[in-house]
């Protein structure tokens, strides 16, 4: 009772304010339009924005996880599809660790280099690898490489047939130069070789 | 204050809620909700494998 009684003194105290100000038309004109446009500032700020923010974001949500959906599923496609030729392709993969080892393995390159003037029949003077870490490095996409260098003498075909085992070993090795000399040392005619390469691993 | 200025300042205040709206809009449209692993997860993955080159190892020297 009290309340309503206190709402209708001051509904006609505003009343009775206002009133006199709105009978002037231009001041009327003003008034509603200041009016509309703080009434439309503030539903703006307070209840439109946020409600578009929101519609807006979950449209572009649903857009992007619509072609997210589309990208995971080619993606799966395509595992299934290399786990396939993966399993196809097994009983070569040896072959792949043999060219691109996960460590530097410097050892079997020392042997490989020894095993091969053994059977070129030349001899190896000198060798030296480039300092490589021992221990397993974190795995990595990169391809790491590793120089080394030796000198060996023997005649001219048995050179060539090394550079050939050397060439077409299993393990990728690429020579950067070489260097022929006469050796003067004996008149055999032999010839002394400086070979420097790199080899490389994933790890 | 005059009720040309109040009248003046209401359209200043609603053009400046109109332009904080269009930018919040624009925001959001601009701003992708796809997380970095997820895009990272839907790289293109080829799934051939090059089997001439499995073939040419295994013709080399062991």
């Amino acid at each position: 009772m009290l309340p309503s009684i206190v709402q209708q003194h001051y509904i006609k105290r505003a009343y009775n304010r206002f009133t006199p100000i709105l009978k002037n038309k231009k001041t009327t004109s003003y008034f509603t339009i200041t009016l509309s446009l703080l009434s439309l500032s503030f539903f703006g700020l307070f209840a439109i924005r946020p409600t578009l923010i929101t519609a807006v974001s979950l449209i572009k949500s649903v857009s992007e996880l619509k072609n997210l959906n589309i990208d995971y599923e080619n993606k799966i496609g395509s595992i299934v599809k290399a786990q396939s030729e993966y399993e196809q392709i097994r009983d070569n993969l040896p072959y792949l660790q043999s060219a691109l080892p996960s460590n530097a393995l410097f050892h079997k390159l020392a042997k490989a280099l020894e095993i091969f003037a053994d059977r070129s029949n030349i001899s190896l003077n000198q060798l030296q690898i480039d300092s490589v870490p021992v221990s397993n490095l974190p795995s990595s996409d990169k391809v790491q490489k590793y120089g080394f260098s030796l000198v060996a003498n023997g005649s001219y075909p048995n050179i060539s047939s090394y550079l050939l085992h050397l060439v077409n070993w299993k393990r990728i090795v690429t020579i950067d130069s070489l260097d022929f000399t006469q050796d003067i040392s004996t008149s055999s005619g032999n010839i002394r070789i400086t070979i420097k390469g790199n080899t490389y691993y994933e790890p | 204050m005059n009720r040309k200025e109040i009248t003046i300042l209401s359209i200043i205040t609603f053009l400046t809620v109109i332009a904080w709206m269009a930018f919040g809009i624009y925001h959001a449209r601009t701003t992708s909700t796809v997380t970095e692993i997820q895009k990272k997860q839907i790289v293109p993955l080829t799934p051939t494998f090059d089997t001439e080159i499995i073939r040419q190892l295994s013709k080399r020297e062991e």
